[in-house]
């Protein structure tokens, strides 16, 4: 579930990037994406590509049908795992998208590619239907005293914790949450946000508060996931998972009795790269990018 | 696949669905004659048994299109299933081994996930697609795959050029809504026209790829051929331009892909009425149904590469 790759790093003792450098190849990754040209970077040829949970060859998918570059961008790095990430508002033909993308390196040649394009379908809010005014979240740059650091395994399970409290959510918390936490899913504010409420009551909540009335009950696996980003200075935490909405769940009962249905009728699943910021071992902020896929669809990632 | 010997009555291969379909109902997914390793899908992905609908479904209506393949030992079903209040067209198709149900492969189209703006599960029965054919009228096997292929080669890239044969009176359901003939104004002017019409135009260029194609059942009887197959949108085209000469905004302009079970009815060697069933799937995903051509990543990046 975890993987550490630090030690075949340093076993290996090819070519590194740096922090910055890392940060770079992110800005070069969107240059060649724009331009349509994936081979203007530098590529392991045993190099694995994927969006939305699908392996893809290169120069297909959002290669070939991104015509700008958005201003709201959110980019993050990991020099020990060699991975850098980020999250970017692009058009398609005109059409907003929220673009996150996770690359991660071996001998300085790009290995993995994985990424997740959120495209507007229909009337839905996700994403956001206003992409050009988003701004990122600055608490995601802002570098940590020492006494609000953790290691980076620390780290690992704190993300996971969440997830796991998420995970067929019934109230019990296996982590602690910043007051000021908020999350953002594919540009949508998801807590402490009244404007949206009409698309379910705990996006008004607090982001503690949904999960200790038990809001996400029909989230049955958070599964596959792995932790390929770790930012130990600014604590931040990068994963990758699938949630499945088995439907199992119609009505239900919140822990303080209240009756509510559930958002998923049917079956299906998403595929999501989620972002979490870390202050003092508690959950400052969260952003997430995420596509519908078939119930259980199978990740491309997991065994590797 | 298709030895006389080994024929099993069609009889014998409704009552296989009757009792899955009954068993769907009541969620006993224990109640199916499953045999060993059977393989399950729903909406192109690999299930274990009891998963998927057999979770979520609340009904089913009585909207029944059967059909088989004495031969093949393969029985379909389209219908329509009720989860907590949603109604989704579906098909289903089984393959039925001494008895047993060593595959179950169904699509079915959710009115919130499908990806199509059009569904309607208020479905009613077509009498083409209903009717026994003489035997002068039927298609031999052979010919039937050919046809049903040469459709699809027709919609991949679609350039105008025809590549199967169509009966003038053809027409297309799509979960639900027929999509040729068809003057509603939600589906714009291109679904006024015949099936063979809006291929002539060209209308579908965007459709880049139609892949994982096959064939697994062919009701003889009926002249019915179920297929399954993905299509592929690449997105790659900004406007269209018509074989007579207008110029149109495609449908899909950003990578996409469908999941889709399509019965062909056949007479006389010419394609009657089409019935299909199709999902939205993250674009270029693998069938879990295929080998090679199924794959979402079947081009050698190293080759890439070395251009």
């Amino acid at each position: 579930m975890t993987r550490l790759n630090s030690e075949w790093n340093s076993v290996r003792g090819g070519k590194r990037l740096d922090h910055a450098q890392l940060l770079a190849l992110a800005d070069g990754y969107l240059a060649a994406l724009l331009a349509g040209k994936p081979y203007d970077l530098a590529w392991d040829r045993r190099a694995l590509f994927t969006e939305n949970g699908v392996p893809l060859a290169l120069g297909d998918g959002a290669w070939a049908t991104v015509d700008s570059l958005e201003p709201y961008y959110l980019r993050f790095a990991d020099a020990e795992m060699q991975s850098v990430g980020f999250f970017r508002v692009v058009r398609e033909r005109g059409n907003p998208a929220l673009y996150s993308a996770r690359l991660t390196l071996e001998d300085g040649l790009i290995a993995e590619a994985e990424t997740i394009v959120a495209r507007r379908r229909g009337e839905e809010p996700f994403p956001n239907p206003d992409p050009l005014l988003l701004r990122p979240e600055p608490v995601f740059d802002e570098v940590l005293d020492a006494a609000d650091r953790r290691p980076r395994l620390r780290l690992i399970a704190i993300a996971d914790a969440y997830f796991s409290t998420l995970e067929l959510n019934d109230g019990q918390l296996f982590i602690e949450f910043d007051p000021r936490c908020n999350r953002r899913e594919n540009g949508n504010q998801t807590t402490n946000n009244p404007a949206l409420s009409q698309f379910g009551a705990e996006i008004g909540m607090p982001c503690v508060e949904a999960f200790r009335l038990g809001v996400f009950r029909f989230d049955d696996e958070l599964r596959d996931r792995r932790y390929h980003l770790v930012d130990e200075q600014r604590g931040l935490v990068f994963a990758s998972a699938f949630i499945d909405h088995s439907a199992r769940v119609d009505r239900y009962h919140l822990t303080d009795g209240t009756e509510r249905r559930s958002m998923f009728k049917t079956p299906n699943s998403l595929c999501m790269l989620e972002l979490f910021k870390i202050v003092g071992g508690r959950i400052r902020q969260i952003e997430a990018a995420f596509v519908e896929v078939p119930y259980r669809t199978r990740s491309p990632w997991s065994g590797r | 696949m298709t030895n006389p010997s080994h024929q099993i009555a069609r009889e014998e291969l409704f009552a296989v669905l009757d009792s899955y379909l009954a068993a769907l109902r009541e969620r006993d997914c224990n109640a199916v004659p499953w045999a060993q390793d059977a393989k399950i899908s729903e909406n192109g992905v690999m299930l274990r048994a009891g998963q998927g609908a057999w979770v979520s479904l609340t009904g089913l209506d009585k909207f029944d299109l059967r059909f088989c393949d004495t031969s093949a030992g393969e029985v379909g079903h389209f219908g329509v299933l009720d989860e907590s209040g949603d109604r989704s067209p579906f098909a289903l198709r089984l393959r039925v081994a001494e008895g047993l149900v060593a595959e179950a492969e169904m699509v079915v189209a959710r009115p919130l996930d499908c990806g199509t703006p059009f569904l309607n599960a208020d479905l009613v029965d077509r009498p083409v697609l209903l009717e026994t054919l003489a035997p002068r009228d039927r298609t031999d096997r052979a010919e039937m795959i050919r046809l049903a292929d040469g459709y699809f080669s027709t919609l991949e890239r679609n350039d105008g050029t025809i590549k199967t044969v169509f009966d003038p009176s053809c027409d297309r359901r799509e979960n639900g809504t027929y999509t040729t003939n068809n003057e509603s104004e939600h589906l714009g002017w291109i679904g006024g026209l015949s099936c063979e019409a809006q291929f002539r135009l060209g209308w579908f260029l965007f459709d880049d790829e139609l892949r994982a194609r096959r064939y697994p059942l062919i009701d003889e009887e009926r002249g019915l051929l179920l297929a399954g197959a993905m299509i592929d949108h690449a997105g790659l085209h900004k406007s269209v331009t018509l074989t007579d000469g207008r110029t149109v905004i495609p449908v899909f302009r950003r990578p996409h892909s469908f999941n889709l079970l399509e019965l062909f009815k056949i007479k006389a060697g010419r394609i009657e009425a089409i019935e299909a069933v199709f999902h939205t799937v993250p674009y270029r995903m693998p069938s879990p149904w295929s080998g090679a051509d199924g794959a979402g990543h079947d081009r050698d990046l190293a080759q890439e590469a070395s251009r």
